[in-house]
């Protein structure tokens, strides 16, 4: 079954002196996918995905891209790949149509297949109208989508991409998303790290990374239901003495706050719905609203990290 | 290798160099600006050295040999003295390097054939000009004292055509008035040059630093590629700074240039290849643009003046040291650019130093390539 799998690790490890930052990861990534890690600063995200563009040699186990093995043979896969790192790392003294045309260059795309595609990529990336403007004096956003067209440069089989939208505004990272999902219908793989939630939701499959191995790795869907219980979002009008209250109850699993907000795990919600009035009422504190809802990738993330971190200190 | 990939580099690297205004500007006129001020501390040649003479004799002897002492253009009757308390003051005061003490009974002692004696008090302070000082006055006093044994030979009848049995004859060939600038300046060519390549020991680090080597890394590059891509138009940048430097010399120091420009524009370029080697593998290894600029100033500068023969004679040196300064550029070059410079000579008599530049450049451009990695 190798064969369908475009990525595939056994064991891998890196460790910077005593620092384990990838600890025994055993991940696979099928072909088309666009695989989301997400995962606590200081995760392993970024050294995963450096292992996996081979430019960073494991220190335990190996690593298989597009067939090649990272550590024997890694130039293949460099001419397979596209690698957008987390900073930004193109010239910025060098314009928009001159890191394009450098790129170009050093994939060894020539002719009218290179002027087509660099017309291409500027179009898609909306950077037409920049492309004699100076790379250092573009905007955050502008900056990640034209280090993605140079990464696309040469149409590779898999994009790596460390967190391309961190310090982007929502519009930008809507337009960039656009052009990620374009990116999957053609069939191009894509191996996504990213801290915002709601981007790991628009994953094929994500794996969720803590202290550098895979807590879970299944689809989003999949991985929300993976919560205990049932879900209810209450504002009450004094949240942390509602929390304190609530975290004692036996019906109630976990407590999570988003500001105002309280998002209790319980047993059963429409039970809950009863007795959360009086328990607070009880303390004097009021319920503004209260709903029953759907746990999100954020609170199953949240859960998940949080179950591992108490199983740890046990 | 493929050529346009290179090419690429190049154009890239030349754009780095020279879009930044200020800094290229700085790249081109620091080894102007080096040897200015390095060339007016080096060459000052000595002439003129002060002295006072304390004639306590005061007789027709000691006046004849005070005429003497003053008679050349390398010492100059600055003052003289009546009291010993008044040497120590003129010492004191800097207004007179050396002093020549002439007793009293000079004329007497000398008259009655006995050995007259005269004393010399230098600055020790300023052990090069004391030196100078006393070379002369010691040759004044010789030839004096050859005149007083001549003119009493003659006394007693015997006549001498010839005083001396030996005359030395002295000729300085290339720099006939041994002027210190004829041979330091260009010299200071030799390690001035290497500034360039202080530049180019950034190349790499600053890629590193900035990020754009992890970018770089993940492409099919080829590391052969790579290295001559940075290397070349660091090379370009500091060939140009060569006609700047000549020029500084020629018509700043007033010295002729002799040999073949065109030689010495192409040996400089093998210099140059040599030094930027030594730059990239150094650059491969500093962490941060930081460290690359200490270990690359340590290397040029400090080993340029030290060991290649340029203040410390190689004759002085240890075989130890003498193999380090065999396997650094710098030796090699000052003893081109000054054989060219001042002699004249051709590639003929500079095979050897033009092979062992080109062996050094070659043998640490192969070193990076090999332990360049393209790993983080
Ligand atoms: N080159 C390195 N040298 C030493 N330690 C490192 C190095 N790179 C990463 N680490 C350490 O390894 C751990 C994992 O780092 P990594 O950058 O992979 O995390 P990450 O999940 O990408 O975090 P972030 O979300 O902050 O980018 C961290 O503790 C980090 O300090
Ligand atoms: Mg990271």
């Amino acid at each position: 079954m190798t064969s369908r799998l475009i990525i595939e690790t056994d064991q891998l490890a890196r460790a910077f002196g005593d620092v384990v930052a990838v600890d025994g990861l055993c991940l696979q990534v099928r072909p088309g996918e666009i695989f989301g890690l997400v995962g606590p600063d200081g995760a392993g995200k970024t050294t995963t995905i450096r292992l996996l563009a081979a430019i960073m040699d494991p220190t335990g186990g190996s690593a298989r891209v597009a067939g090649f093995d990272t550590v024997t043979e890694p130039e293949p896969i460099k001419r397979r790949i596209g690698y957008m790192a987390q900073r930004f790392n193109l010239y910025g003294d060098l314009s928009v149509w001159e890191n394009l045309n450098f790129f170009a260059d050093v994939f060894e795309v020539a002719g009218s297949e290179r002027r087509e595609r660099i017309e291409r990529l500027l179009n898609f990336a909306r950077l037409t109208e920049f492309r004699d403007r100076r790379a250092a004096h573009l905007s955050g956003g502008m900056q990640k989508k034209l280090a993605l067209a140079c990464t696309l440069i040469h149409t590779p089989e898999i994009i790596f991409l460390d967190e391309p939208t961190t310090g982007v505004d929502p519009v930008s990272r809507r337009e960039f998303w656009g052009i990620l999902t374009d990116l999957h219908l053609e069939g191009i793989t894509l191996v996504i790290s990213t801290p915002y939630m709601d981007e790991a939701e628009r994953c094929s499959r994500v794996g969720l990374m803590y202290q550098g191995s895979l807590v879970v790795c299944d689809t989003p869907e999949r991985v929300k239901a993976m919560t205990r219980g049932e879900l209810i979002a209450l504002w009450p009008s004094d949240p942390r003495r509602a929390k304190d209250i609530l975290a004692r109850h036996g019906e109630v699993l976990e407590v999570q706050t988003y500001g105002d907000q309280l998002r209790l795990f319980v047993r059963d919600a429409g039970s809950a719905m009863g007795w959360i009035d009086t328990a607070l009422a009880a303390h004097g504190v009021e319920v503004l609203e209260m709903r029953p809802t759907r746990p999100r990738m954020e609170e199953a993330f949240i859960s998940l990290i949080q179950g591992r971190m108490a199983s740890e200190g046990s | 290798m493929n050529w346009r990939r290179v090419l690429s580099i190049m154009r890239k690297e030349w754009w780095h160099i020279t879009r930044d205004r200020a800094s290229f500007v700085l790249l081109m006129l620091s080894p102007v600006l080096v040897l200015v001020t390095m060339g007016y501390a080096f060459s000052v040649d000595i002439k003129d050295v002060k002295i006072g003479v304390l004639d306590q004799d005061l007789s027709q002897l000691s006046r004849a040999y005070l005429a003497q002492l003053s008679s050349s253009g390398a010492l100059r009757l600055e003052a003289l003295p009546a009291s010993l308390s008044e040497v120590e003051q003129l010492l004191m005061r800097g207004q007179v390097k050396a002093v020549v003490v002439i007793p009293r009974g000079f004329e007497r002692d000398l008259k009655a054939g006995r050995t007259g004696a005269v004393q010399v008090v230098v600055d020790g302070t300023d052990p090069s000009t004391a030196g100078h000082a006393i070379r002369h006055i010691g040759s004044h006093t010789e030839h004096f004292a050859a005149q007083q044994v001549g003119d009493r030979l003659a006394r007693l009848g015997i006549s001498l055509n010839r005083l001396e049995p030996i005359e030395l004859r002295l000729r300085a060939w290339y720099n006939p008035s041994l002027r210190y600038t004829v041979s330091m300046i260009p010299a200071l060519v030799g390690i001035v040059l290497s500034v360039p390549a202080m530049a180019a020991s950034l190349a790499l680090a600053r890629e590193r630093e900035l990020g754009t080597l992890e970018g770089l890394i993940a492409t099919p590059i080829g590391r052969t590629e790579l290295i001559a891509g940075k290397l070349v138009p660091y090379m370009l940048a500091g060939l140009l700074s060569v006609p700047l430097c000549v020029a500084t010399a020629v018509y700043g120091y007033n010295l002729d240039f002799h040999g073949n420009l065109w030689l010495y524009l192409a040996l400089s370029a093998v210099f140059l290849f040599a030094t930027m080697s030594i730059a990239l593998f150094i650059s491969i290894f500093a962490k941060s643009q930081q460290v690359a600029i200490m270990a690359s100033m340590i290397i040029f500068l400090f080993s340029g003046f030290f060991m290649s023969g340029l203040l410390i004679p190689f004759a002085l040196m240890g075989p130890l040291l003498k193999l380090e300064a065999f396997m650094f550029p710098t030796t090699h070059f000052v003893i081109i650019s000054r054989g060219i410079f001042v002699k004249g000579v051709g590639l003929g008599e500079l095979q050897g130093y033009s092979i062992a530049l080109v062996g050094i450049g070659v043998v640490f451009m192969a070193l990076t390539v090999l332990m360049f990695k393209k790993k983080l």
